[in-house]
């Protein structure tokens, strides 16, 4: 397909590096910490970008105290502590008026075993405002959805290594705060993606549709953000009528892939005819009980053919309004995608 | 979704029938049974379809005359006689009744004729169907069909005889996409009376053509001729997509997502393409959908969405692996995936269920309707 025209004005803070801080236990330990930190401060326009609609602070812990305000000023107000415990921890929730009135997201510091400070998360979001909150549990909310579990799948983009890395954290936001994306890659490997978005063309019905994830593994080698991830599997999570769902990303393919699928049976290949890249538009389906249905799509953003991989533009120079990286292609400012590891 | 928009005017013809005859066949030249007249029959009424149009307007509306296909030049008995080749462009129908058209194997007197469409491409297309197939024992089980490229002077298929069909153009006669090559077309080659019910669809501007067959609730074969909707403005003329399905058996359908999305029987024709599989310039096209958890989006879902009761329709793309022609290159025009489990096997359910009935479905596929009610079997 020809290079589409974006639905959404975004907005974007890229190429925010985190310096690896020696191969040891404690520098891989700090890298998350700021990893995590900066994430928070861009959210809430503490980075070099000013969003037109940012998130904000409800509340937070920083382990020693807790409280409405932001009590993460830097990275040492995050404290980890073992999900069996009481011990004190960190946690802090925002809220992004443009998915809904109250849409927050609950991030937990909070580890399956000590080993793993700063490499896994807990992470619930909900629509009807967290409460509660102290230094050592977290708030809760009537219609909160867990994204990460600290016990199962808490990894979130920095993997589960005692070697810091060098990271780049990309954050997409779109002006009126419907969708904020984030990818967190080492090298052209892509750790992370989180995801906070409104969909597009909704089923009517879907009260304050939200679909989000937070993905990422204990390992820095696997791709996040792969047709395997999203096609071949229900990543995406949301709530419809009080009950959580999941949901696919589904492409247009033929024999049971996405076209771009170079590992199936996907074209393999650019569009021999006008050289075009970009496959398919992402749509959101469910089969979740009393879910089922495709249920919207994806704004901006689409399935790439697998085989480009990381790092090309549309169009290649000039504009390059858009960019793939892993298998999603993304809106693009033009700069160029910093790739150090 | 709501239901999608009819984009062009169509003719449709719908509920056509063939009652099976049960008396043996004496007129067929291998003496075959009551089938191979039924069988005739069928391709009798096809033909006729396919050069006069349709019976129901459906569309955004604005009817005029329908751009039908029209007889380039047949071979037949022309109502009762014996086989006679026409020359090209003669434009005689020698197709008139069932003893006109005998099948035959290669080399032997057998029918065919070539209808010419002119408005596919720049200077239209021809449609050679071939009563040709390689056994007797079972007469009108297979056939063969072409399609020929017609150029700036109107030369499609030339030549051809009672016992050899006409040729393409090109200096190896292969201005040409092979349909089916002693393919079936309707059905098992089991000897029985057969009652056939057929729809067509003929696009009022004569682009698009669309065939679906049923034999005891079977879609036997389904035929889809014409131009792609929103075609890659790179891809040069003629675009055209053109594909028959069928199978030799009585319990498989031929439109459902495994005929068409995986594999790729739909084909077009491109010059600039080099066959490694056979001497044709043919190159083979997916219909493509919205896919997830490891299959197309009608086979994942066997319900209606949840929240909105409603059926979902999807549009079908048109996706090449071949060589020359990777990529996706257009849409269909007025035709859309529904749910594989709504209808039974060969479907019959309309959109809206009630009242206009503006779509019906035939197995996977959604076709524009003209109110009726769906006969299958």
């Amino acid at each position: 397909m020809a290079d589409p025209t974006k639905d959404k004005t975004w907005e974007y803070d890229l190429n925010n590096l985190v310096i690896a801080d020696g191969a040891t236990v404690d520098g891989a330990f700090l890298s998350t910490r700021q990893r995590l930190f900066g994430i928070k401060e861009i959210l809430i326009n503490n980075g070099s970008t000013t969003f037109t609609a940012p998130w904000t602070v409800v509340s937070s812990s920083d382990s020693s105290t807790s409280g409405a305000s932001d009590l993460w000023v830097d990275e040492f107000d995050l404290v980890w502590a073992d999900d069996d415990t009481s011990n004190a921890r960190s946690w802090i929730v925002l809220r992004q008026t443009g998915i809904s009135t109250t849409f927050e997201v609950c991030i937990v510091c909070q580890e399956d075993s000590t080993s793993n400070d700063g490499k896994q998360i807990e992470v619930w979001v909900a629509q009807a405002g967290f409460t509660g909150g102290s230094t050592t549990a977290r708030p809760t909310a009537t219609d909160e959805r867990q994204l990460r579990d600290s016990t199962a799948d808490g990894y979130w983009g920095s993997g589960q290594v005692n070697t810091a890395y060098t990271s780049q954290t990309h954050v997409w936001m779109s002006s009126d705060g419907d969708c904020t994306r984030i990818v967190i890659c080492i090298g052209d490997v892509v750790t992370g993606y989180w995801a906070f978005e409104t969909p597009k063309n909704p089923t009517t019905g879907w009260t304050d549709p939200y679909f989000a994830c937070i993905e990422g593994e204990a390992n820095v080698t696997t791709s996040q953000v792969t047709y395997s991830r999203f096609l071949d599997n229900a990543t995406m999570r949301g709530r419809y009528s009080g009950a959580n769902t999941t949901m696919y990303l589904s492409s247009e393919g033929m024999v049971n892939d996405g076209i771009g699928e170079a590992t199936g049976n996907g074209t393999q290949q650019q569009n021999q005819l006008d050289n075009s890249y970009i496959a398919s538009q992402c749509g959101l389906s469910s089969t979740t009980s009393t879910f089922v249905g495709r249920h919207g799509e994806v704004f901006d953003m689409w399935w790439g053919l697998s085989f480009v991989g990381t790092g090309r533009y549309y169009p290649e120079t000039g504009t390059k309004a858009f960019v793939q990286i892993g298998d999603f292609v993304f809106p693009w400012d033009g700069s160029t995608l910093i790739r150090t590891r | 979704m709501a239901l999608p928009t009819i984009i062009k005017n169509w003719l449709v013809t719908t509920n056509q029938n063939i009652t099976g005859d049960a008396n043996l066949d004496s007129g067929g030249p291998s003496g075959a049974c009551n089938s191979a007249r039924d069988r005739r029959n069928l391709m009798l009424g096809l033909k006729n379809q396919l050069i006069t149009g349709g019976t129901s307007n459906v569309g955004p509306g604005g009817f005029g005359a329908v751009n039908t296909w029209t007889v380039r030049y047949s071979c037949g008995g022309n109502n009762g006689g014996s086989l006679v080749a026409g020359t090209v462009g003669d434009a005689v129908d020698r197709w008139t009744i069932d003893t006109d058209i005998p099948w035959n194997t290669p080399g032997n007197a057998h029918a065919w004729i070539v209808l010419r469409n002119t408005n596919i491409g720049t200077y239209g297309v021809d449609l050679l169907i071939e009563l040709v197939q390689s056994t007797n024992t079972y007469e009108g089980a297979t056939m063969d069909v072409y399609v020929g490229i017609v150029d700036a002077s109107g030369n499609g298929y030339t030549g051809g005889s009672t016992t050899a069909r006409p040729t393409a153009q090109g200096t190896n006669n292969d201005e040409e996409v092979a349909i089916r090559q002693d393919e079936a077309w309707s059905g098992s080659n089991t000897l029985m009376a057969r009652t056939f019910h057929w729809n067509t669809w003929q696009s009022e501007d004569g682009t698009n053509t669309y065939i679906v067959i049923f034999w005891n609730n079977i879609c036997v074969s389904q035929w889809m001729i014409g131009v792609p909707q929103s075609p890659n403005s790179s891809w040069s003329e003629p675009r055209f997509f053109a594909g028959i399905r069928g199978l030799l058996s009585d319990f498989d359908n031929a439109c459902f997502m495994n005929d068409w999305y995986d594999v790729s029987e739909m084909k077009t024709w491109r010059a600039d393409r080099i066959s490694t599989a056979d001497s044709l310039n043919q190159t083979f096209i997916y219909l493509t959908t919205d896919t997830f958890a490891g299959n197309p989006f009608n086979q994942v879902f066997t319900v209606p969405n949840d929240i909105s009761g409603e059926y979902p329709l999807a549009v079908i793309g048109l996706t090449s692996r071949s060589s020359n022609f990777i990529g996706r290159q257009g849409t269909m025009f007025d035709l859309y995936f529904g749910l594989e489990s709504v209808g039974g096997p060969a479907g019959g359910a309309t959109y809206p269920s009630g009242g206009s009935k503006t779509w019906a479905q035939f197995g996977a596929f959604v076709f524009p309707w003209d109110g009726s009610t769906p006969v299958t079997t």
